[in-house]
């Protein structure tokens, strides 16, 4: 059995902590959880190391079906709950999944044909334990993401990777069986799976979740003080959001907060710090990727600390600055590879050494993010691959050339833009419904471009390579 | 501002926001997919700045839908006016 198994199966059936949800009030043992992923194993007992493309939301459900898919050998994807059924068509089309586990009717109705597609609650039959034993090596999850040049990608999350990053984060972040922590952005992202959900089953600790940041926007810091939280994560735009909101917490016992977490996309300092001022929480930056789980511990609890910076590479990676100034991490929490993608992870890890496609710096230890060095546009925390979204636009027969940026926004951090050259000019009147058109039928909708400006040329090299940063310059105006 | 005026900056607002064409009065977050928790913070920033008005913790609740926000411009109206 790999370590990372043994280790969860150790905790989670010696631990007397529970999980609760907050909307529903539902608590269950994590004792008993490891039972209800039991409804897992008769469908996933005779397959190994096939992909279970997971679209649920934050639930007990949820932890349960991860547990079953990774004790049973077998490769969890996780896909965002909010997704578009034409989006979802073209991961599926992908990782081409052995299973779907989804309560979405939508999408039952659309893949049942294709797919063997499930809802949790068909499952009724409890399974024994798997046969098939599971090893270090074994991938325990596949992460896709559009990738940057607008071709797939999906990360590989070994066992070994999983047992190596969350032992770590647990002793940067300092997660014990009693931390108590509240996990509400999309568990379809790894940010939550990283920061929240697997450090808490893998100490035996209470974890809190709630539906998302939707139900909370009244009462956020009454459901901290109400479950007495200790640590929780959170992305720029809810931050921002919890500031403009002006919540009254002077009556509110915060004492057990320990810290927030905020990551997943640039905290501008001038938000942390107004964050901490408003509300008297300590508030960290937190760094990491998919293809590498967090990688450092900003820890705001130390008595130097000072906000700006993403901190010390925890113990499982080490980090240095390239000379281009390109971020590099090198250590066990570093993916074993992309899917059905040899060549670009040869591309992207040299003699173990990881680049991240980010830039940074390093003063007195502490190490800061400066920019991206890849075309991405990071919304509410989300990457959004504009390849992926120029694609799409090129669908519109009318366009002839189109590129997608990020344009700086107040309350995302980042918003969608697209300028857009027409075929001919009688084309040019209405190209911009008819874009968006073919947009919203074929993209989710937190990628659609925001605003759509129809231009005489779109910037390039001699080479014919996009200019974004000049583009993105004329799109901010 | 009258009432008409009101509803018809409101749903401009919302379509803006959410690229749409048309929206009805009866639009919320439960009937409008695109009306998400990201569309939602753009949503209600554009509000406040659109009518001089503020969402707060203890209003925010009233953000879902046209009926309801509405509402509560009206509300925040009346008490500046008065």
């Amino acid at each position: 059995m790999s370590a990372w198994i043994e280790s969860l199966n150790e905790k989670l059936s010696s631990s007397s902590s529970q999980v609760t949800e907050v909307e529903s009030g539902r608590i269950l043992r994590y004792q008993d959880l490891v039972k209800e992923a039991r409804r897992y194993y008769p469908l996933l007992q005779n397959v190994e190391q096939h992909v279970v493309t997971v679209i649920l939301p934050n639930s007990i459900e949820y932890l349960a079906c991860y547990i079953g898919v990774v004790k049973c050998r077998n490769i969890f994807n996780p896909v965002p709950y909010f997704v578009e059924a034409g989006e979802l068509a073209r991961i599926l089309e992908y990782v081409q999944p052995t299973l779907v586990v989804t309560d979405r009717q939508d999408l039952q109705q659309r893949f049942a044909n294709q797919y063997r597609v499930i809802t949790p609650s068909q499952l009724t039959e409890m399974g024994q334990e798997p046969k098939l034993r599971t090893t270090d090596d074994d991938i325990a999850a596949l992460y896709y993401s559009s990738g940057t040049t607008g071709n797939p990608k999906g990360v590989l999350y070994s066992h070994d990777n999983n047992l190596h990053l969350i032992s770590s984060i647990n002793r940067g972040f300092g997660f014990t069986g009693e931390t108590r922590q509240f996990a509400f952005l999309p568990f379809g992202h790894t940010a939550s799976i990283n920061y929240n959900i697997l450090p808490a089953l893998f100490s035996g600790g209470p974890l809190i979740i709630s539906r998302g940041f939707d139900q909370l926007r009244n009462n956020f810091f009454n459901v901290l003080e109400r479950y007495a939280i200790n640590y929780t994560e959170l992305v720029p735009s809810v931050l921002r959001m919890l500031i403009r909101l002006q919540h009254n917490v002077k009556n509110l016992d915060l004492a057990s907060m320990e810290f927030i977490g905020c990551g997943s996309s640039t905290l501008d300092l001038d938000s942390q710090v107004r964050f901490i001022q408003q509300y008297g929480i300590k508030t960290a930056n937190l760094y990491g990727l998919s293809e590498t789980g967090p990688s450092h511990i900003d820890d705001p609890r130390e008595s130097n600390w000072e906000p700006g910076s993403i901190g010390k590479p925890l113990d499982v990676n080490q980090c240095r600055i390239a000379e281009d100034g390109e971020i590099l991490l090198k250590g066990r929490n570093v993916f074993v590879g992309y899917y059905k993608n040899q060549a670009l992870y040869n591309e992207v890890v040299q003699n173990g050494w990881f680049q991240t496609g980010d830039l940074g710096e390093v003063r007195a230890g502490r190490f800061y993010f400066t920019d991206r060095k890849k075309d991405l546009i990071i919304k509410s925390g989300i990457n959004i691959v504009p390849a992926e979204i120029e694609e799409i636009i090129y669908r519109c027969t009318d366009v002839l050339e189109c590129a997608v940026v990020g344009r700086p926004d107040p309350i995302h951090g980042e918003v969608v833009v697209a300028a857009l050259v027409a075929k001919s000019p009688e084309l040019v009147h209405g190209l911009e419904q008819r874009v968006h058109r073919v947009c919203t039928e074929n993209l989710s909708s937190y990628k659609i471009p925001s605003q759509f400006q129809v231009v005489d040329e779109i910037p390039k090299t001699h080479s014919g390579k996009l200019l974004r940063k000049v583009i993105r310059a004329k799109m901010a105006k | 501002m009258n009432d008409s005026i009101i509803i018809e900056k409101i749903k401009l607002v919302i379509k803006e926001e959410l690229s749409l064409e048309h929206i009805s009065d009866s639009a919320s977050q439960d009937n409008v997919p695109q009306w998400d928790s990201m569309a939602f913070m753009s949503i209600v920033a554009k509000l406040e700045d659109t009518f001089g008005i503020l969402v707060t913790a203890d209003n925010v609740v009233l953000f879902d839908s046209i009926e309801k926000i509405f509402g509560e411009i009206k509300r925040q109206l009346s008490c500046k006016e008065s």
